[in-house]
């Protein structure tokens, strides 16, 4: 594979409108993510992470700084990003094989390389047989896994994950960290995940960076020198965990904190709950 | 919803669901045969049973049922068709929203009878009239559901589209329109009880032709009361097959949906 899928990430800064004070979120970030990495963003709620995330993915604009995949600046969204959010968000009249379609309905590709497309994902992430099932008909991890099959359909060059598993419980989370190695190591793809769990990172990434809450901003950058497949209980991981959780302890939040930052993108919210004309 | 009522539908469900029925033709024998009431006002079942056979030999029966239903459905079909129209340009266009949306407001408030004669000034007396005074009814129900629908959209799925690069058409086709679909479907199902109803009430204050408020008309002007209850009678039927067609239907554009999404 062409090794495409660098992010260029220098001086961003983002501010939300508060009240009267504006809020600010992120303070001149600079990352630079290698093609091919797997990279984590780690930190305690409020230190903008997901923004920073929503930002790469071209959702969100509206900062200083520069951001850049490939060298190309981001500008709105685009195929080339793939995007997991904490909710599988599946259409729930679409089945597997619709939902993971739906990604490809602007891809230039024919009818025939879609359908070939749609089935060698499902079977990356090894729903193959559930292409006819409905969203509300599977588990929340065969949802996500819907997902990360929907994320991947267009070979993008880089993966974004805003904290995917942070859902899903205990087991199926632990699963599905192993999963996404393995995806990760089959599909030779920049992943940049956002998580709250250290451990998570730990397991999954080449290096990791921690931010710090208000503004957010880098810490500290770890390279993670273990070997693959990695083990929670090796002294070396858990020295390693503790090291990065100190990190933590020493920022932690404040009772206010889960703020604009994070709750940008909570789950369920309605488009425009005014009902004026609907009695 | 659907596969409930499909379920209970079992032989001694269908005799205990009968009992109310049975009772209810049972005392109307007994009352107009022992002279409880007078037959001059409630006639018997033999006079309706004459009645029933005197339509069906001249062939009215057929004709009226036939013209009651084109007028339903050509009614409901201009009223639904606008209304869905109306009810996706509010829904989707903040300014028509801001616009006229009060403006809708105000107007549904306002009786379907008392647009007759500002509909009879426009369109005369013929079946146009009728056309626009039964679509009235059908026309704020799907205005409504529509802009609601449209308006329970999750941001999270509007955010969806974004993501996929979808194209406006596009995103209203697979998330917009399928979102909104239960609302719409409720919409479909009050317009057309709606609608069946002021079909009557177009016979009654517009001319009749054939048509099943025609039976009611005449029944009452000439005392025959064997016509009046065939016409209450068919009104009801066909009425309530109508709703459970549409339910079939809606049921059926659901199938696939998670039971809390239905209707």
């Amino acid at each position: 594979m062409s090794k495409l899928g660098n992010i260029t990430v220098s001086g961003v800064s983002k501010s939300f409108p508060h009240k009267k004070k504006p809020l600010h979120v992120l303070d001149n970030i600079d990352l630079e993510i290698r093609p091919g990495e797997f990279f984590s963003i780690v930190g305690a709620s409020g230190c903008g992470k997901s923004t920073l995330l929503r930002l790469i993915a071209g959702l969100d604009g509206g900062y200083e700084g520069d951001i850049r995949i490939d060298g190309q600046r981001v500008q709105g969204t685009s195929l080339d990003r793939g995007l997991l959010f904490q909710d599988a968000r599946l259409l729930p009249w679409l089945n597997v094989e619709e939902n993971v379609a739906l990604a490809l309905t602007s891809s230039p590709y024919s009818k025939q390389q879609k359908r070939e497309l749609v089935a060698e994902h499902l079977k990356l992430v090894g729903l193959d047989s559930f292409a006819k099932t409905y969203p509300h008909q599977l588990s929340g991890g065969m949802q996500q896994r819907v997902a990360v099959a929907r994320g991947l359909v267009n070979r993008p060059r880089v993966l974004l994950l805003d904290e995917p598993l942070a859902a899903l419980d205990a087991l199926t989370r632990q699963y599905l960290q192993v999963e996404l190695e393995r995806i990760w190591k089959e599909e030779d793809i920049t992943t940049l995940l956002v998580t709250h769990d250290v451990e998570e990172a730990i397991l999954l990434s080449d290096r990791i960076v921690v931010l710090e809450p208000r503004p957010g901003r880098v810490r500290r950058i770890v390279e993670i020198d273990l070997p693959r497949p990695r083990n929670r209980s090796d002294a070396k991981f858990l020295s390693v965990k503790e090291d990065i959780l100190r990190d933590f302890a020493n920022s932690e939040p404040e009772p206010d904190s889960a703020s604009a930052a994070d709750s940008t993108s909570d789950s369920v919210e309605i488009l425009a709950p005014s009902f004026a004309l609907a009695s | 919803m659907s596969s409930k009522h499909k379920s209970s539908l079992t032989p001694s469900r269908i005799a205990l669901r009968s009992v109310i029925p049975v009772l209810v033709v049972g005392f109307w024998v007994l009352a107009t045969t022992r002279g409880w009431i007078d037959p001059k006002i409630w006639a018997s079942p033999s006079k309706v049973a004459d009645a029933w056979r005197q339509l069906t030999l001249n062939g009215f029966l057929w004709k009226a049922i036939e013209g009651s239903l084109l007028r339903e459905t050509g009614g409901f079909l201009l009223g639904a068709v606008v209304g869905f129209l109306v009810g996706n340009l509010l829904g989707l266009s903040r300014i028509a929203d801001w616009l006229a949306t009060p403006l809708l407001g105000f107007l549904k408030q306002i009786s379907v009878f008392a647009w007759l004669p500002l509909i009879s000034l426009f369109f005369g007396i013929g079946e146009w009239s009728k056309a626009v005074f039964i679509g009235i009814s059908a026309f704020f129900p799907l205005v409504t559901s529509t802009y609601a629908g449209l308006h329970s959209v999750q941001r999270n799925h509007a955010e969806l589209a974004r993501l996929l690069r979808l194209s406006p058409w596009q995103r209203y086709r697979k998330i917009l329109l399928p979102a909104a679909l239960p609302a719409i479907l409720g919409g479909i199902q009050l317009g057309l009880v709606l609608t069946w109803m002021a079909t009557v009430g177009a016979d009654f204050f517009m001319s009749a032709g054939y048509s099943i408020g025609g039976f009611l008309i005449q029944g009452a002007s000439s005392l025959k009361f064997g016509l009046v209850i065939i016409g209450v009678a068919l009104l009801g039927i066909i009425g309530w097959g109508l709703d459970f067609l549409t339910r079939q239907v809606g049921g059926y554009l659901l199938r696939n949906r998670p039971k809390t999404l239905q209707a």
